[in-house]
């Protein structure tokens, strides 16, 4: 029995290891189990396209001559990298994304401010109000706009008569034509940046800033010093959210220019979707769309450091 | 099967009929001008009215409404230009860019004075909406368009412009003439199914049908018609854009023939030189032979 004892005691957690571990095992395969349909999904719809994406991009893919053709390694970066139109569509889409996300930055913090003020009367009034551009699609957005800068016959131009200002070719101007896209997308878009400053100013410790007041610190101050500092996480996130989405602009240059006049408004996305559905090059536009994916990912990398450090206690 | 054509698209010149004939706007357009009021014969004596009317009216009444935008309506507009110029995009055999040669850049040169100097605001990045509208309201002369966009102004009772258009030939005598057509592909899994429906379609009696309902015809019946000319009175000025006109010239690259020269004449619309800026087009041209 003595001897029995120990054998029966170190039996016990060896059976309990036995049940935890086949409990773990079969957690783990549930797990697996049930994000594999996930997995699946994604390896179709994004791995899929992504590999014949990069496949075509290695080839001579001319929809006018048939199937895909042979392989030319990276011809068709090279080709594209020392295409002047990209080299311009690059500019122009550098101009744009900065511009916008900017001008939208501080907009929208400005806005935050305000709607984060204690006791605000009509806040969630003032903040539907400020939404409803997030909530029209971009190429309704462009319509709208497009009727409304319409030189001869839109409201802009019409108003500006009646205080005695010339009319302006907005979109077919040479100096016009991309402040006049940086404004339509700072008006569409501003909305997401204040839904996601206005979510982080909410979110900030009432401590220091009641410490501050006590204190006797000014409200430029308190900003400058202690809202600002602890908003950047969120401020750098919403920056880069917006510059991901703005390198991507396509509809509004569609709807508004079309990339001209000229190719003054001729964004990267825009290039891609004209080498491939008006020039048919298929192989083209997929090294150009891979030259904005890895400008794109390298953002996204920025973003995801970022949010994993703003994150850290 | 290759192509059955099934609806048409001639371009020519719409118009301001109810102008065109009033003797007091004929007296003021000479007196502003210097110049006789007169229905343009070529390229070079339209571009002068269309200017000289917007001289004269300015913002009230533009010579032309253009669509300058990129890239269709540019480049359709454009071949009026090129061949009432007596240019073309190749030579006759298509083995070489033509659109560089003198009646091209003469063409091109026209057509950037045309849009800068006797279209409307805005008219560099106005497409076929925009510059409709502008005509249907009474802001235009005339404009260089598609012949259903005749049927488009009169057909809105509260435009300006009408029940006062009428349409002719471009000035110059030859312009953009295209349609729609009826295919079968070659991976067609029934081809004679899709023989015997464009048979149907294009039978005398059921494109007669689509006539008077307003498809541009593509047989010549239709045009001789009492009850489809009733309805469409300027039908006979369509016919005859339709056997004056001229089409895109027959290569696989169409499109990319499209998008090259709209982009290269939009840049000389927004100040390359036009020299420059067609013989960068015929470069990149040339590579689609």
């Amino acid at each position: 029995m003595a001897l029995a004892q120990p054998a029966e005691t170190e039996s016990k957690p060896r059976a309990e290891l036995k049940v935890a571990t086949g409990r773990s095992a079969a957690s783990a395969l549930f797990r697996y189990g049930m994000t594999l349909p996930t997995i699946l999904a994604l390896l179709l719809v994004v791995g899929f396209p992504l590999l014949f994406a990069l496949f075509v991009s290695t080839h001579a893919y001319d929809l006018t001559e048939g199937g895909i053709g042979e392989f030319t390694g990276w011809a068709n970066y090279a080709k594209t990298l020392n295409d002047d139109l990209f080299l311009n569509a690059a500019k122009n889409t550098a101009v744009l994304a900065v511009s916008v996300v900017l001008i939208e930055l501080f907009i929208a913090l400005g806005l935050s401010l305000l709607l984060n003020q204690p006791g605000l009367r009509f806040r969630n009034l003032y903040l539907a109000i400020l939404l409803i551009p997030l909530l029209i699609s971009p190429i309704a957005v462009g319509m709208i706009w497009r009727l409304l800068l319409h030189p001869e016959l839109g409201a802009i131009n019409w108003v500006m008569g009646l205080v005695g200002l010339p009319k302006q070719e907005w979109l077919s101007g040479q100096n016009t034509a991309m402040p006049t896209i940086i404004g339509v997308d700072v008006w569409h878009e501003t909305s997401l940046m204040i839904v996601i400053i206005l979510a982080g100013l909410t979110a900030l410790p009432k401590d220091p800033i009641e410490a501050a007041a006590v204190d006797g610190a000014t409200a430029w101050q308190t900003l400058r010093t202690i809202t600002l500092p602890l908003l950047t996480p969120v401020l750098v996130v919403a920056v880069l959210i917006r510059l991901i989405a703005a390198m991507k602009t396509y509809d509004l240059i569609y709807i508004l220019t079309r990339g001209g006049p000229g190719s003054a408004t001729e964004t990267i996305s825009y290039l891609i979707w004209k080498n491939a559905f008006t020039s048919l090059d298929m192989g083209n536009a997929a090294a150009a769309s891979f030259l904005l994916l890895i400008v794109i990912m390298c953002l996204t990398v920025i973003m995801v450091r970022v949010t994993r450090v703003g994150g850290e206690p | 099967m290759f192509y059955v054509p099934f609806y048409a698209y001639p371009m020519g010149l719409i118009y301001r009929e109810d102008l065109a004939n009033d003797d007091a706007f004929k007296a003021d357009f000479k007196a502003a001008s210097g110049m006789d009021f007169a229905m343009p014969d070529s390229v070079e004596s339209y571009v002068a009215m269309a200017k000289a009317i917007t001289a004269w009216k300015g913002d009230e009444l533009f010579g032309t409404a253009m669509t300058g935008q990129q890239v269709d309506p540019i480049t359709m507009e454009f071949c009026n230009y090129l061949y009432s110029c007596g240019g073309d995009f190749y030579n006759a055999d298509l083995s070489a860019p033509a659109i560089n040669d003198e009646n091209g850049i003469k063409a091109a040169s026209l057509y950037v004075d045309a849009i800068n100097n006797a279209a409307q605001t805005g008219a560099a990045s106005a497409n076929y909406d925009d510059s409709i509208a502008v005509y249907a309201a009474g802001n235009a002369f005339s404009s260089v368009s598609f012949m259903w966009m005749l049927t488009v102004v009169d057909g809105d009772e509260e435009a300006a412009a009408a029940g006062k258009n009428a349409s002719t030939l471009m000035p110059g005598g030859t312009g953009l003439s295209g349609a729609w057509g009826w295919g079968i592909p070659v991976s067609s899994p029934n081809p004679d199914a899709g023989w015997e429906f464009v048979r149907w379609v294009e039978s005398p009696d059921v494109a007669m049908r689509r006539a008077i309902a307003g498809s541009l015809p593509t047989q010549t019946a239709p045009y001789e018609n009492p009850e489809v000319l009733e309805k469409f009175p300027w039908l006979p000025q369509a016919g005859e854009m339709i056997t004056s006109g001229k089409g895109l010239p027959a290569i696989t690259k169409q499109t990319q023939l499209v998008e090259i020269t709209g982009r290269r004449l939009a840049e000389a619309v927004a100040g390359t030189p036009v020299q420059e800026a067609m013989d960068a087009a015929a470069a990149e041209l040339a590579e689609l032979l």
